[in-house]
């Protein structure tokens, strides 16, 4: 029980500080949006540029660090736990990680020209960013749990 | 390749991401109620101090002794009663 509560503690720390603190430059952005423009917060060219790619690559990172760290020691975490949790961090660290190299580059293959559709980039950004944090709280869940 | 299929494969993998971690999820609960039911109970025994008094007590049964001036036999005798 008092394994649960410091757990519980350890995964509140992180998702307020590494979640919430990787989110102030967005937070910053919408905040000079309201200030600059109103309360027309236009979300497509706040997250257009694919910015929560590169959130949602370190959250995993950083989720994928602390699961090898308890994976070392034996008998801590299930294999297929760990070998799961490892897939779905890597998954998601290489799509944001190619998602956000194609934003960047712009979609040269097709026109020619540098074109980027900011709405798709920002709808998918979101997305994978909701997943990121839900599977990297996940694993520091069970990480933290089995410390 | 544009980006709406980049979004699809995208969504698919994102998919398979969440499904894995839910996975994990399941059978790191499973295998800790496992460990759970497969671990001895633990006792319930409270330890307390009264004075120079120790006080064991486990299943509404009390023993006390005072270490302060307890002999061999007296210690032996405690340790008996609350084992």
């Amino acid at each position: 029980m008092k394994n649960d509560t410091a757990a519980n503690a350890k995964l509140q720390r992180w998702l307020y500080f590494s979640v919430s603190v990787a989110l102030l430059p967005i937070i910053f952005n919408i905040l000079g949006w309201i200030i600059t423009q109103g309360f027309t917060v236009d979300f497509v060219k706040i997250l257009g540029d694919g910015d929560l790619f590169l959130i949602s690559t370190t959250l995993c990172a950083v989720a994928l660090g602390e699961l090898l760290e308890v994976a070392a020691i034996p008998k801590t975490i299930p294999a297929a736990t760990t070998r799961a949790l490892g897939a779905a961090y890597i998954i998601i660290i290489a799509v944001s990680s190619f998602i956000y190299s194609f934003v960047s580059i712009g979609e040269f293959f097709s026109s020619g020209t540098r074109i980027v559709k900011h709405d798709i980039v920002a709808h998918i950004s979101f997305w994978v960013f909701i997943v990121s944090v839900i599977t990297s709280s996940i694993g520091m869940y069970i990480t933290v749990e089995s410390k | 390749m544009d980006i709406e299929m980049v979004g699809t494969i995208a969504a698919a993998l994102i998919s398979i991401s969440l499904a894995l971690s839910i996975f994990a999820l399941i059978r790191y609960q499973r295998e800790k109620k496992r460990k759970q039911q497969s671990s001895p109970e633990s006792l319930d025994v409270q330890i307390s101090v009264k004075g120079r008094n120790i006080v064991v007590k486990r299943e509404n049964k009390e023993s006390q002794i005072d270490f302060g001036s307890a002999r061999s036999e007296d210690l032996e005798r405690f340790l008996k009663k609350v084992q």
